[in-house]
């Protein structure tokens, strides 16, 4: 291949629109003329250096709404961030020693205290007496195994 | 179809591609709303009293990016942009991007928006042809023409070795 069919196909080859075959016999001929590998080169530096602008630095319009994914993702995040809130709020409490009822036990039902989490002595406790510490303790415990 | 239909129509095609457009230029999210929003305005005004171009895309590219040129170059006045020395500018990550926007604002009209086209929007030079009414041999030597332009640019600015006298 000459020179002169290289600068022809310059355009295709940095635009990536060349054959297999076509791009192979300009590499080829690259590789071997001084000249050419200069000019291939200089340009294709000149392309990568446009990718500066590229969409690695876009960021999202505000009033383009984030994808279905997106939504799911959201969704998930907030189900966890409301389970470990939960739970969170839970393991927290004082324990019923420090409120001098009697050591975790309250109204006959025995309440696990956060160092007890392990294992079967937590799945086989009972749940707390009020509806909203319960609702968190057993979606716990079906998340830790247990029933 | 009305006017205000076909901008309304034009607006939710195209939107998102104006606004990115005007970003890659811009690199400023607030500076980049302005741009699609006075685009769109510019679509309505010259559009009312005429058909809508055969080629939407390419009037909206070239539009964007005479704005946003437009909107970089004021910047720069107003801002003083001095371009920093070599020695002084990160080597790795490269080249800044108000470098970059300056060597693109310098280009001719056609050049710039085969760039474009062809860099960010992926189109092929069939595709870029039919796009500005142009041969596909005139797009190809707009895209090598502005890339060599590109380089002499960087290559002044000292960013990219080649003798810029060749």
């Amino acid at each position: 291949m000459k020179c002169e069919r290289v600068d022809e196909m310059l355009a295709d080859y940095l635009g990536d629109e060349l054959s297999s075959a076509d791009r192979s016999s300009v590499d080829t001929h690259v590789a071997e003329c001084t000249r050419c590998a200069d000019e291939v080169g200089s340009l294709q530096a000149a392309v990568t250096a446009l990718d500066v602008l590229d969409a690695g630095t876009f960021e999202r319009p505000a009033h383009i709404l984030p994808t279905r994914r997106s939504f799911r993702r959201q969704g998930f995040a907030y189900a966890a961030t409301l389970m470990i809130g939960c739970y969170m709020g839970w393991a927290m409490k004082p324990t019923e020693t420090e409120n001098d009822v009697g050591p975790g036990v309250k109204g006959g039902v025995e309440i696990p205290s956060a160092g007890s989490l392990d294992g079967t002595s937590f799945a086989n406790a009972k749940p707390p007496p009020d509806r909203f510490r319960r609702n968190a303790y057993r979606l716990i415990k079906a998340f830790s195994g247990g029933r | 179809m009305t006017v205000a239909m076909d901008t309304v129509g034009a607006f939710e095609r195209h939107r998102t591609s104006v606004y990115r457009w005007a970003y890659r230029v811009l690199g400023n999210h607030h500076d980049a709303l302005d741009v699609t929003q006075d685009v769109f305005v510019t679509w309505w005004r010259v559009h009312r009293e005429n058909d809508a171009p055969v080629n939407a895309v390419g009037w909206l590219r070239t539009v964007t990016i005479n704005r946003a040129i437009n909107l970089f170059k004021a910047r720069a006045k107003t801002e003083s942009v001095q371009i920093e020395p070599v020695a002084n500018r990160p080597t790795d990550s490269g080249i800044d991007r108000e470098l970059v926007a300056g060597a693109i604002a310098g280009l001719p009209e056609m050049q710039r928006a085969v760039l474009f086209a062809k860099i960010y929007d992926g189109c092929t030079f069939a595709e870029m042809a039919e796009q500005m009414g142009l041969a596909v041999s005139s797009v190809k030597t707009h895209y090598v023409r502005g890339l060599q332009a590109v380089r002499r640019s960087l290559a002044v600015a000292g960013v990219l070795k080649f003798e810029v006298g060749k």
